[in-house]
């Protein structure tokens, strides 16, 4: 035996070591990255959205479409906006995305990334060209545009397409109102104060909705306007105004008042939406904060309470009452997709009068196509809130930053809970601002 | 065993200074050196062949996440740009700053503490009766053993329920036993908040250190118990002395458990009060998470996570230790 000889079997070990080393890793390297889908023959097109109440409908528009064009529409239901927000970011970052998405966020910080990445497609040319805007109003237009000079240094443009549009109005339960002597809904911030305390007196909840989640936001919102205007807001959002003035520590302390006349459910801080329906619609509360899909919540939740009516949130400030809502549900297509185009065709298809019809029908939602809008025999109380689509709260330039929305929304809750003052949270949504941290 | 002792007469050998070779292998060659040495190292490939696999496994899945997420921690990125800038520590200087996650962090040790003291105390207590020779002891086991296997979402939601204001359970019972007057909305208020999402944890908890102190006690030799008990000891003495000496490294290693379990809460606190009101309820992982995934702070998120972990690793280092030494 030589040393060749028995170097040999050592190199051949060596080499398998390495071998197996690269190999494993490679392997495993792989696992983690991700491959775009494969196609069938012909187009098909994936379409992730979360709108669990209208799954069946999609399909069935996704069948007709397939039936007309042969292109596949494949949907596929993620259980929540904000699950479908994390699952696209995660796909975004493994190049895994669909070719289409509904939009879990409107346009702003949310969704301003992936914009300016082109993981949404600008569809300037085509959602707001001849053929596509009769489908919109002006508003719905505006609504899924990225401005020009916008903060987040987004190209302009138009990025989502709206499916139906929505718009959040106060509910309320008229035989409790009678019960309580309360003759009118209430038209005014202390007129809802006084209406709380007579349904507090008959033994319901007076208010409710969801404060523990996201409608603390849109309530907030109303009553920003209401006691700002647009050019508080402005000068507030271009940091030339601080959040420690006095409008805003007024605004903020309109919530104590709502606090001390003990108008709003217990334990709403933890009250999520669809907890505050159920209440509602059982009779147990006066009063809903909620958007017009409200109606069919309301419908599935108890079918034989129908005695309620809209009105529209009570004044509490100087300036105009403006509501959240405008376009309700929307989508987009994945601008790094191979088949965008296909993809933005069936976008516009579904917002044809036809479908629009279809859609609007089966789910009690108002339809973003104001053809069908018009056409359509709406319930007083789908009346109630269409009529109001002109009062919508209007896009801005530039709006508030994440950590100061966190603060805020944050602070009103303590407020509420009698834990912090309207000056201090006011300080800490200054704090915010400069810092970048929520307070 | 007896032990042979061969006089050097015995050998044939006359002499003491009689020269006997000595009882080892004779002096290898160059080539056999080279041999062994050869055949030495190729074990050692092949055996580095054989852990290959493995290594990789811990590289990808470990070490590379590992050195990412500290790579991330010193940037800005927000999690999707394909553009980011190193910024150093400032991240880590920020946590440091960061009020609320400060407070998260407390809320988070008092989870923990609720988590050793009682649900380990009841665990303990369970375990022992289940111990004990009784009638359908196979189903106490499975019954204290079946929240934990509960998903924490669904626990969330039947706890959530439970405390409900509004035709709530537990608000209903006070009711019925003539205690309306301690109803309350245990969720909304955040006096309450975070003891009531604690006891909701506790439940579901409590079959994991059950489970963990059953088998410690059956391990415990009944010889000694026995030995004990004829020396006179009663059973608390049983348990001060025998027992509880006995199963002392589990209740480290469960500690540690329970620490790491109640620090790291999430799931339950997000789907009972998403951290509110206000942050009462605010723990360090929902921080986090809020950081990534609501204000797009990713490197700040990761320099959180970053952060938490080393404290976690410390701390468990720490009881690990002091247990050892104990024991």
């Amino acid at each position: 035996m030589n040393f060749r000889q028995i170097r040999s079997p050592r190199v051949a070990a060596k080499t398998t070591a390495i071998a197996l080393f690269t190999v494993s890793a490679v392997l495993l390297a792989g696992c983690g990255a991700g491959t775009a889908p494969t196609k069938a023959p012909g187009v098909t097109l994936t379409f992730w959205h979360y709108f669990t109440d209208r799954k069946v409908v999609m399909e069935q528009l996704a069948a007709t479409y397939q039936k007309q064009t042969g292109v596949q529409v494949k949907m596929i239901l993620i259980s929540s906006g904000d699950t479908l927000g994390q699952k696209f970011q995660a796909a975004a970052q493994a190049k895994t995305l669909p070719d289409i998405s509904a939009a879990w966020s409107g346009i702003g910080d949310k969704l301003a990334p992936y914009a300016k990445q082109g993981q949404i497609m600008n569809l300037t040319g085509q959602l707001d060209g001849p053929e596509w805007s009769k489908n919109l109003t002006a508003s719905e237009l505006k609504s899924v545009t990225f401005a020009a000079g916008n903060s987040y240094g987004v190209t302009p443009g138009p990025y989502l397409v709206p499916l139906d549009s929505n718009n959040m109005q106060f509910l309320y339960n008229k035989k409790l109102f009678t019960r309580a002597g309360i003759t009118a809904p209430p038209e005014t911030f202390a007129q809802f104060l006084d209406a709380g305390k007579k349904l507090a007196a008959i033994g319901v909840a007076p208010f409710v909705t969801g404060l523990g989640s996201w409608p603390i936001d849109s309530l907030s919102q109303i009553y920003l306007w209401n006691k700002l205007g647009q050019q508080q807001l402005d000068a507030t959002y271009a940091k030339t105004m601080p959040y420690t003035s006095k409008p805003w520590v007024d605004f903020l302390s309109m919530w104590v008042q709502i606090r001390e006349a003990k108008v709003l459910a217990k334990g709403v801080l933890a009250m999520d939406l669809p907890a505050a329906e159920s209440l509602f619609a059982h009779d147990q509360a006066g009063m809903l904060f909620d958007g017009s899909w409200a109606i069919g919540v309301l419908q599935q939740q108890n079918p034989g309470f129908t005695d309620y009516g809209v009105f529209f949130p009570p004044t509490a400030g100087d300036f105009p009452v403006k509501i959240p809502g405008g376009v309700g549900a929307m989508a987009f297509v994945v601008g790094t997709s191979a088949h965008k185009q296909e993809a933005a065709k069936f976008l516009k298809w579904l917002t044809d009068a036809p479908q629009q019809a279809t859609y609007a029908n089966s789910s009690a939602n108002l339809p973003a196509n104001p053809t069908v809008a018009d056409a359509q025999s709406l319930t007083p109380n789908l009346k109630a809130f269409s009529a109001r689509m002109d009062s919508l709260i209007p896009a801005l330039a530039n709006s508030m930053p994440a950590t100061v929305d966190t603060t805020m929304l944050k602070g009103i809750q303590q407020i509420l809970a009698g834990t912090k003052s309207p000056t201090q949270v006011a300080a800490s949504m200054q704090k915010a601002l400069q810092t970048g941290q929520v307070q | 065993m007896h032990r042979v002792t061969v006089s050097m007469s015995e050998l044939g050998s006359t002499h003491p200074s009689l020269d006997i070779p000595p009882l080892r292998s004779p002096k290898p060659n160059r080539v056999r050196r080279a041999w062994l040495r050869g055949s030495r190292r190729e074990e050692q490939w092949l055996g580095f062949a054989m852990v290959t696999p493995i290594l990789a496994l811990l590289a990808v899945f470990g070490l590379y996440p590992l050195a990412r997420t500290i790579q991330i921690s010193l940037t800005d990125w927000d999690g999707l740009s394909s553009t980011f800038h190193y910024i150093g520590i400032r991240n880590y200087l920020k946590a440091f700053q960061d009020g609320v996650w400060w407070q998260s962090i407390e809320h988070g040790l008092i989870f923990a503490l609720v988590a050793l003291t009682v649900m380990q105390g009841i665990g303990l207590l369970l375990a022992l009766g289940a111990d004990q020779k009784i009638r359908g002891q196979s189903i106490y086991r499975v019954l204290f053993y079946l929240p934990p296997v509960l998903s924490g979402i669904v626990v969330a939601i039947v706890w959530k329920w439970l405390y409900q204001p509004y035709g709530g359970p537990l608000n209903g019972l006070l009711r019925a036993v003539g205690l309306s007057h301690l109803e309350h909305p245990w969720l909304g208020d955040g006096a309450t908040a975070l003891w009531a999402v604690s006891l909701a944890s506790v439940w579901q908890g409590v079959g994991t250190p059950f489970l963990l102190f059953l088998a410690a006690l059956q391990n415990v030799p009944e010889e000694l118990c026995d030995a004990a008990r004829v020396d006179g000891a009663t059973r608390w003495q049983v348990f001060r002395n025998v027992t509880l000496p006995s199963i002392l490294p589990t209740i480290g290693l469960v500690s540690v458990l329970t620490f790491l379990g109640a620090m790291q809460m999430f799931n339950m606190v997000l789907a009972m009060t998403n951290g509110g009101p206000g942050y009462a309820t605010e723990v360090p992982v929902l921080h986090i998470f809020r950081a990534a995934f609501e204000l797009n702070q990713f490197g700040y998120a990761t320099a959180l996570a970053a952060l938490f972990g080393f404290m976690l690793f410390l701390v468990s280092l720490l009881t690990l230790r002091a247990t050892k030494r104990q024991n």
